[in-house]
């Protein structure tokens, strides 16, 4: 895979991170007491 | 069908979307633009009528220009306009950095792939927004996940202020409006030739160089309409800075809802509005004027 491929995934991969992190903690915040 | 020419059609089709901008925008924005030269009282509505009327007749008009002097002259307003410009071009810039190489990763990813990942991207906003918003505080306050995270891996020894700070603000706007660049940039990135990135590996020419003078100008359309669709809302953005950003300094959208709710001034909030209105649209106006030429003089 050529680096721009490697930059540009790696870009989507942290941005899928940046998008679901609030969402999975509002879950984990769920499921506290 | 007899008597129903392409042209009626045409009418209608036109007709529908102007008939629904000029009912919820241009009847609400005159009557916005007509109570901003009103003088306030208090009575119910709390501001003066423009028109004196005299045997059924208008006979003289009461234009207050005041409103709009006082904006220019308050430090509040100004520096609130200024606040709000800068947030949102540097919220604008974020999404386009983050947003570019994901729109690029998915056009370029196979076309089963790239509807799993497109349904990747708008999934988290079919939860509420305010809840997300909310979500936010919880990961940002000084005893949230980020600080807890970064004081167990020993980067920090004290607990760092990022809720209610400029950081928060721009973390905030970026994650609401990221897919209002990606979506606009993937439409762009989807459709172009790979064929001439191709063309310009075989004539030597450097992946970074083939982006740089291919790729890049050609998405230079993608890049406009999604700054357009983060930077306009951004800067009247009420509900994101009014939970995670500074108290000490307002964005123009939370000084227009105090001057409608809290001081009931409705000709101060009006012109408040009238004027980021113009701030909005005069620069995007020259710009699609210049666009305008310049496409056609390439022509």
């Amino acid at each position: 895979m050529s680096s721009r491929g490697m930059f540009s995934r790696g870009a989507l991969v942290l941005g899928l991170v940046f998008l679901y992190v609030p969402i999975l903690s509002v879950v984990a915040f769920s499921l506290n007491n | 069908m007899p008597g129903f020419s392409a042209k009626t059609g045409r009418r209608i089709v036109m007709g529908i979307p102007s008939l629904w901008l000029i009912i919820l925008f241009l009847i609400p924005f005159i009557i916005v633009f007509k109570i901003s030269f009103s003088e306030v009282r208090l009575a119910m509505p709390p501001y003066a009528p423009l028109f004196e009327w005299i045997n059924g007749r208008p006979a003289a008009i009461k234009l207050n220009l005041a409103n709009y002097g006082y904006l220019f002259t308050d430090a509040l307003y100004v520096s609130s306009y200024l606040y709000s410009l800068k947030v949102a071009a540097v919220s604008t810039l974020f999404c386009l950095l983050l947003g570019y190489p994901m729109a690029y990763a998915i056009a370029r990813s196979s076309p089963t792939s790239r509807n799993v990942l497109l349904m990747l991207i708008v999934l988290p906003f079919w939860t509420s927004f305010l809840l997300r918003v909310y979500a936010w505080i919880g990961l940002l306050k000084s005893n949230g996940v980020f600080n807890n995270v970064l004081l167990w891996l020993g980067v920090i020894h004290q607990p760092i202020t990022m809720l209610q700070t400029d950081f928060a603000v721009y973390i905030g706007i970026v994650y609401s409006y990221l897919p209002f660049m990606i979506l606009p940039l993937y439409a762009n990135l989807e459709k172009h030739d790979h064929t001439l990135l191709e063309a310009a590996a075989d004539l030597g020419a450097r992946p970074l160089t083939a982006f740089r003078r291919i790729t890049l100008p050609q998405s230079i359309p993608g890049i406009v309409a999604g700054s357009l669709l983060v930077f306009i809302p951004a800067v009247g953005e009420y509900v994101i800075p009014s939970l995670l950003g500074r108290t000490d300094q307002l964005m123009i959208g939370r000084v227009l809802s105090d001057e409608f709710f809290e001081n009931r001034d409705w000709p101060v909030a009006s012109a408040v509005a009238i004027i980021m209105l113009a701030l909005l649209v005069l620069p995007i106006m020259v710009f699609q004027h210049f666009e305008k030429r310049s496409l056609e003089g390439a022509r």
